[in-house]
């Protein structure tokens, strides 16, 4: 089963938890902002995580100052 | 039995306004959004809510012992409503005021997904308040106060706070100031 | 009204107006003279099937089959139990375009009728007309004149992104014209909660129409890929005109019919400031880009055209659109409000004849990096502008990274 990490770009305000928390899946824009290390398909903002990173992204979600983090788990393709 | 639940009150107490400072600096840092000497911007994050848990259950040890200690004459009353007290009314007040901000700072805290950002964000401020009136409270009622080591105990907190907030006005505090800055004035008017 | 039977390739002014065939300022009676009454409800069932069949796409910029949109809304009402809301959009925050308003000014009766029709078939709860700075006079003339009371007249900002979709329900919440993370269709949870059909108004005047003449009469106009007719806002020198045109129509042939001077015509942007530009002036306007057929389509929007002449430089005017639309920004998404006047400012670099020969390649990155990544389309259609110029000009770019201009001597 893998997720989606979705982030509400209106709150996030690149404090840079997620990034530490998802380093293989995150990395950092110039501005500080999370940036997926890997372009998914059609949509470049779109972190879709493997079943490893799940216990590391719910941290994430659970701690990002600005609640700016949601999980959506997505059936195995 | 009087005198441990005294010396009980009085070492919780100190304990939690040390943990208390620990909070607040740890939370400085953390809205830098820096990761510092080794402490990741996670690991601070984790600091100040471990700190902020421990200084909320020292402070409830306090407040327990103090009840149980007749000599304290304090009554349950005066955990909710300050300024009733007969030892040092004003003072004990104090430290009823402070509690009960810490109260709802935990308590949105916790809630903080349900109650959203700004009520959140909104409370959480008040520890600026809180901090220096429990600072005033242990000042106040402590009765080691007085003593040399526990004025260097304060006369260094406040040190460390006051740099902690002067750092946390500066421009410069955010990460990634100055490449914000730069690009926000990228555009010609 | 006629079946045309013009080859597609010279398609271009409408020969007889549609939307606004009642004419100028349009009172309540000329408009029933020409168009009739609204159809009555027990023709419901027939003019959704009609809907469908015209192949009407939105004519708010985003060119979505709006049947397809109905039918989501219909859905989630089935699935939901809950009373859809209407909106009709017409806050118009493109600077260049002017056909909105210049419908609900001309023809507010048309809309109204859109909104009156759709409404009743959506079985909406509310419906909402949404305009910028103020409704016009005639619109409140035009509604008091039908005994309009269920439409609730709402005013935007008027800055560029007030228009968008989440920004116009935000104000209609009582919020910020801004747009809102919101990962999840309109259709499903828009407006308070409820399913919600966002429209913009002329999509809504063709509904109307549609619902009276039929799907074949509204394809009877246009071309396969893009039936039917759309208004379109264009551009020249400080001059603005706006004009019903078939679908698809073929821009060499329009600007030749409407008498605009094409020896010099260097480029024109189709599709306003979100759009992309085009040199070659012998394509056709459509709902969608396809450049692998004869004439090449491309995507024209919400029908705003701008027509850029030899003498003035091109990536001067590239250069002045992204920094407007650097500066039009919500601030609010970190990859935009600071991706976006980083951008600006080194394709205003370019403008300036800057050597620098990593310009290009940091302007690509930056495209990249700040698409996806916020609450709205504003940053992917501002570097898909910025990257659009760079490709179309590329002489200009050439020249200008030699320190000269094509355009100037």
């Amino acid at each position: 089963m893998s997720a989606e990490l979705e982030i509400d770009w209106t709150r996030c305000q690149g404090r840079g938890l997620c990034i530490e928390l998802l380093a293989t899946d995150l990395t950092s824009d110039p501005w500080g902002y999370p940036l997926a290390r890997r372009a998914d398909g059609h949509k470049s903002g779109t972190v879709i995580l493997a079943e490893e990173q799940l216990e590391a992204a719910d941290e994430a979600v659970k701690m990002c100052p600005l609640s700016a983090l949601k999980l959506r788990t997505t059936a195995r393709q | 039995m009087d005198e441990l639940m005294w010396s009980a009150a009085r070492t919780s107490g100190m304990i939690s306004l040390l943990l208390l400072t620990g909070t607040l600096l740890m939370g400085i840092t953390a809205r830098s959004g820096r990761a510092f000497g080794g402490l990741s911007r996670y690991t601070q994050s984790l600091l100040h809510r471990s700190f902020s848990l421990l200084c909320v259950l020292f402070v409830m040890l306090h407040v327990l012992t103090l009840l149980a200690d007749s000599y304290a004459k304090m009554q349950i009353i005066d955990i909710f409503v300050p300024f009733l007290g007969d030892y040092r009314p004003f003072w004990q007040g104090l430290g009823t005021v402070s509690f009960l901000l810490m109260i709802a700072i935990a308590l949105t805290g916790l809630l903080r997904r349900h109650l959203g950002q700004r009520v959140f964000r909104g409370i959480h401020l008040t520890a600026y308040l809180m901090w220096p009136i429990a600072v005033a409270h242990g000042l106040g009622t402590g009765t080691d106060a007085g003593t040399l080591w526990y004025r260097i105990a304060t006369v260094i907190s406040i040190a460390l706070v006051l740099a902690a907030v002067i750092w946390r006005l500066t421009a410069n505090y955010l990460d990634h100031s100055t490449t914000r800055r730069l690009a926000r004035e990228g555009v010609k008017l | 009204m006629s079946t045309t039977s013009i080859p597609k390739l010279v398609l271009g002014v409408l020969e007889e107006p549609r939307l606004l065939a009642a004419g100028p300022d349009a009172s309540w009676s000329q408009h029933l003279d020409t168009f009739g009454p609204v159809p009555s409800a027990t023709g419901d069932s027939q003019i959704l099937a009609q809907w469908e069949a015209s192949g009407l796409s939105g004519r708010g910029g985003g060119s979505f089959p709006t049947a397809r949109k109905i039918a989501a809304v219909q859905r989630s009402v089935a699935r939901t139990g809950k009373a859809p809301v209407l909106i009709a959009n017409g806050s118009e925050g493109e600077p260049l375009s002017y056909k909105d308003q210049m419908l609900l000014t001309h023809a507010p009766h048309v809309v109204l009728d859109g909104i009156e029709l759709t409404a009743r078939i959506l079985g909406a709860s509310s419906s909402y007309l949404v305009t910028k700075a103020g409704a016009h006079p005639r619109l409140l003339q035009a509604m008091s004149e039908r005994g309009e009371s269920s439409v609730t007249l709402h005013a935007t900002d008027s800055h560029f992104l007030a228009g968008q979709a989440t920004a116009v329900i935000s104000s209609l919440e009582g919020g910020p014209s801004l747009p809102r993370h919101q990962p999840w269709h309109l259709s499903d949870f828009g407006l308070g909660g409820a399913p919600t059909l966002l429209v913009n108004v002329e999509t809504l005047a063709h509904l109307a129409l549609i619902a009276r003449y039929s799907a074949h009469w509204f394809r009877s106009a246009g071309t396969e890929e893009d039936p039917g007719s759309r208004m379109v806002s264009i551009h020249d020198a400080g001059h603005y005109q706006v004009h019903e045109v078939h679908g698809g129509s073929n821009l060499s042939v329009l600007l030749e019919q409407l008498q605009i001077p094409t020896k010099d015509i260097h480029a024109v942007l189709v599709g306003g400031f979100h759009g992309q530009f085009t040199r070659d002036l012998d394509i056709s306007l459509s709902a969608t880009s396809d450049a692998a057929q004869y004439p090449a389509t491309i995507a024209v929007g919400a029908g705003v055209l701008e027509i850029l002449r030899f003498g003035t430089c091109p990536l001067e005017r590239a250069s002045e659109i992204v920094d407007y639309l650097a500066q039009s920004s919500a601030k609010q998404c970190g990859p935009c409000m600071f991706g976006l006047p980083t951008l600006a400012r080194d394709l205003q670099a370019v403008a300036q004849r800057s050597n620098d020969p990593a310009l290009v390649e940091r302007i690509e990155r930056l495209g990249e990096l700040v698409t996806g990544r916020g609450a709205c389309h504003h940053p992917d259609a501002t570097a898909r502008l910025a990257s659009s110029a760079l490709h179309v000009f590329d002489d200009e770019l050439q020249a200008h990274l030699s320190g000269q201009c094509l355009h100037k001597f």
